[in-house]
């Protein structure tokens, strides 16, 4: 099954540690599963750190527990540190 | 889904409290109410200084004396090995929190335990601790924040090497961290401008101010199971951080939530819990300890006091065109202040296409910092709020004005680059702009300020089990600690879902053996995640009430649906059925299939953040200094407000508490580094007479990602009061207050230096 491309944005401080300053990319997936298995492939280690570390930004909304989340070619989804109870 | 315009029949309604009762005839049982055969008196040993080295401890003699049925110290926990646990925002560390509860190599604060003792009377326990003999090597220590962070500081952790800078820094600091966030280039923001501001303020230390001190019971079994009786907002975090500081297995130990006197963020971290329980371990005997008022304020998180440089720029039309902030933030004594808060919240109300904000996590020699209501979002306010309405003078716009120009809305890019979700900031101002508030004229000395805030509420983990009786009644059960109405609010879903009377349900709070795992009472989750359990435990007692129905008809179960609180016929194909109330069918339950329950649990996300802006009349006297607080206004996106008299009572607590904090509230420390008001005498607080009827605006913006718009209430209305304040008293007075509290000597200091300069002109 061929999956939409879907745009993902990685805060500044993982893309320094993982990705040598990239923060934005293009990687095919239907759900946020698919997001972390892609960029596991391009940057070894990076996907414990996300899922450990990261909430994730859909559109806007954001969830700590993301992976059957559904994305789409319209979809934008942002890694951005956990939030967590104050 | 979002109901809509749908009329609901219990959301929004505003039933008595449930914990009402217990609470006014003093039947609420706090922390320090239970009571167990041959209970011991547990104590803590605290330092008396606020930085030594720890050469030895003599426990001997104290162990000898009659009454005495046990001494800990550090020795008696497991250590832990140096590692950050869990998102960098909240990150625990034991080796960190272990040495908090129980000193080891050093004190590093004034009121760090050193040792603890049971004993079979109070007065046997003062003078066990008498008894205990400490060898300090008293060290020089540093308090202030920026002296703290000073290159040449005395160093708490002398190794610690500041995380977040590349190359590493090659020599060890009170600096614990630096984050850095951004969008666009504040350069060629700033170059944009017309006008730019940058200001250097500060914020005192202040307590959370809870009534109840901490306190706890604690039982160790002869089997080696542990129980615990605490006030906390968080019963499963007290057994998780518990279990982990003394070896313990979770399910080897079980903790019972008391009522809570107040937390506001200080009870979601433990102090006594595991000493209680290694002292019961010792003894043989349950073990109670509760801490004094004096252990409260020199032993317990304050939240932290920071200080700042904020730049903004804006044009002279009003739009602004980049916004720039630092924050050197107290961490306490062990790394972990609410920093990375100041960085992402501070310019979270506007839509500013470019922001910075860096962010220091500095430790000194003070109680390590807890959360506290909207942790770090009010100190960044404090400061950006300010600024903002200096620049709307500048350009002779009016603040609220100027707030709603610049506001975001959803979509708008936060300080991650993320987008907003549902986001009801410029409502709040606009509900401002139309109020009476406003219209009404100011006498001499009386000026009006305003300011906003933001917060981004929580999400997470909870669980909770509703079970159907055979009488039509339900009782829910929850492992969130009702800290501000959450019994109610769950009722009122439950009722809403199932469409049964709010009275027929019962909602209570419930031990970590009897429901699932549920984060603490903080973050403003609980309604929005507590709420989303039980939910759907109410859909699940729904799909098995229509499965009984179809099974009493003898239909297909697609044939039944379920209405306002009664099970019907999907179709007139399906049959010619009288409808089955709740109570028709849990009276059945036993010749149908038995009793009729279920349990809920999630991981809620689809948060959107609370918003508020507030306006606040004062009058300045100007003999003495002192501030009055005249009117104030407070609106809110509370998203869909559940139970509205909590919601207005959240509002209300949330401004009086930022009033304290803006006008009296500090931590005073003497040269000695040892905190001089460590009470309610000398720390003061609001109280009535202090502050008029704070007026709730309740703004309702639902969120769309949860069933009845949900979104979280109870914290950001702490954030724009210091901020509303100081603007209110430069409009009295001219003077720009830059350092909290602004307290009566500092506001005269400050009118008087005002004088003495414009008579020099």
């Amino acid at each position: 099954m061929i999956k939409p491309k879907v745009r993902v944005v990685l805060a500044n401080s993982l893309s320094r540690q993982y990705t040598g300053g990239e923060t934005k990319f293009e990687v095919e997936a239907s759900r946020v599963r698919d997001i972390l298995r892609a960029l596991e492939d391009l940057f070894p280690g990076i996907r414990e750190h996300l899922e450990e570390e990261t909430a994730v930004s859909i559109d806007g909304m954001i969830y700590d527990d993301a992976y059957l989340q559904e994305v789409n070619a319209s979809t934008e989804v942002f890694f951005i540190p956990k939030l967590d109870a104050g | 889904m979002d109901h809509g315009s749908k009329q609901f029949k219990w959301i929004g309604t505003r039933p008595i409290r449930p914990d009402g009762v217990d609470k006014v005839t003093g039947r609420a049982k706090y922390g320090a109410d239970y009571v167990f055969p041959n209970m011991l008196v547990g104590k803590v040993l605290r330092s008396p200084h606020a930085h030594a080295r720890i050469k030895s401890i003599d426990t001997s003699a104290a162990e000898a004396l009659s009454g005495v049925k046990a001494v800990v110290t550090a020795a008696d926990l497991p250590d832990h090995a140096f590692a950050y646990v869990g998102p960098e925002r909240v990150a625990v560390n034991f080796h960190h929190v272990t040495r908090n509860i129980m000193a080891r190599e050093k004190a590093l604060y004034e009121g760090h335990a050193i040792a603890a003792v049971a004993a079979t009377t109070p007065e046997i326990a003062d003078e066990a601790m008498r008894l205990i003999k400490i060898d300090f090597e008293v060290l020089p220590h540093v308090i202030d924040v920026m002296k703290a962070a000073a290159p040449n500081a005395p160093l708490l952790h002398e190794d610690m090497i500041t995380r977040g800078v590349e190359p590493a820094p090659t020599k060890p600091s009170n600096v614990s961290k630096v984050v850095n966030f951004g969008i666009g280039d504040v350069e060629v923001g700033f170059a944009a401008a017309d006008e730019i501001v940058e200001m250097e303020f500060d914020t005192a230390a202040v307590h959370q101010g809870y009534i109840e001190p901490h306190a706890c019971t604690a039982r160790y079994n002869e089997d080696g199971q542990g129980e615990i009786w605490s006030s906390s907002q968080g019963h499963f975090v007290v057994r998780a951080l518990t279990a982990k500081l003394t070896g313990m297995r979770a399910a080897d130990l079980r903790v019972y939530p008391a009522e809570i006197g107040g937390g506001f963020g200080g009870k979601t971290v433990v102090y006594l819990e595991p000493l209680a329980l290694m002292l019961s371990k010792k003894a043989g005997q349950a073990v109670r300890a509760v801490m004094t008022r004096d252990e409260v304020f020199k032993a317990s998180g304050p939240t932290s006091g920071g200080a700042m440089t904020i730049k903004i720029g804006c044009t002279k039309g009003g739009k602004i065109t980049a916004a720039e902030g630092s924050y050197y933030i107290q961490a306490g004594a062990f790394p972990g202040s609410p920093v990375i808060n100041c960085c992402l919240c501070c310019f979270a109300p506007y839509d500013i296409e470019n922001q910075k904000a860096v962010g220091y996590d500095v430790v000194s020699n003070r109680p390590k910092a807890a959360a506290y209501r909207a942790p770090g979002s009010p100190i960044s306010a404090f400061g950006v709020e300010s600024v903002l309405d200096i620049l709307a003078k500048k350009i002779g716009m009016g603040p609220l004005e100027f707030r709603r120009k610049n506001g975001a809305v959803e979509g708008s890019k936060t300080i991650m680059g993320s987008p907003h979700p549902s986001f009801g900031f410029i409502e709040t101002v606009e509900v401002l702009e139309a109020h009476d508030h406003m219209k009404h004229s100011l006498g001499p000395n009386q000026g009006r300020g305003v300011a906003s805030g933001y917060w981004f509420n929580g999400g997470g983990e909870s669980s909770a089990t509703l079970h159907l009786n055979a009488d039509g009644t339900a009782v829910v059960a929850t492992g969130s600690v009702d800290v501000g109405g959450s019994r109610a609010s769950m009722a009122l879903m439950a009722a809403e879902t199932l469409g049964i009377d709010y009275d027929q349900v019962r909602a209570i709070v419930t031990d970590t053996a009897n429901v699932g795992y549920t984060h603490v009472t903080g973050g403003s989750r609980v309604t929005l995640a507590t709420g989303a359990a039980v939910i759907k435990a109410a859909d699940a007692c729904i799909d098995e009430l229509r499965k009984r129905a179809a099974l009493t008809w003898d239909v297909d179960v697609d044939g039944v649906i379920w209405e306002d609180g009664f099970a019907k016929p999907a179709s007139s194909n399906v049959g010619d059925f009288e409808p089955l109330s709740l109570g028709d069918i849990t009276a059945k339950a036993a010749q149908t299939g038995g009793p009729i329950g279920a349990a809920g649990q999630v991981n809620a996300g689809g948060v959107s953040p609370g918003l508020a802006t507030h306006v606040v009349d004062v009058e300045v006297d100007p003999e003495t200094g002192k501030v009055t607080i005249l009117r104030y206004t407070a609106s809110q996106d509370v998203g869909r407000a559940i139970h509205p008299s909590y919601v207005e009572g959240q509002i209300q607590g949330g401004v009086v508490q930022g009033i304290g904090w803006a006008l009296n509230e500090e931590y005073i420390y003497g040269e000695d580094g040892r905190l001089q008001n460590a009470g309610f005498l000398d720390y003061r607080v609001p109280v009535a007479s202090d502050v008029p009827m704070v007026e709730a605006v309740m703004v309702e913006k639902p969120n769309p990602n949860h069933k009845y718009g949900v979104k979280g209430v109870g914290e950001v209305n702490i954030c724009p009061p210091m901020a509303a304040i100081a603007n209110a008293i430069e409009g009295a007075t001219g003077v720009r207050l830059q350092s909290l509290p602004m307290s009566p000597p500092r506001v005269l200091a400050a009118l008087d230096a005002a004088k003495l300069l414009q008579a020099a002109e």
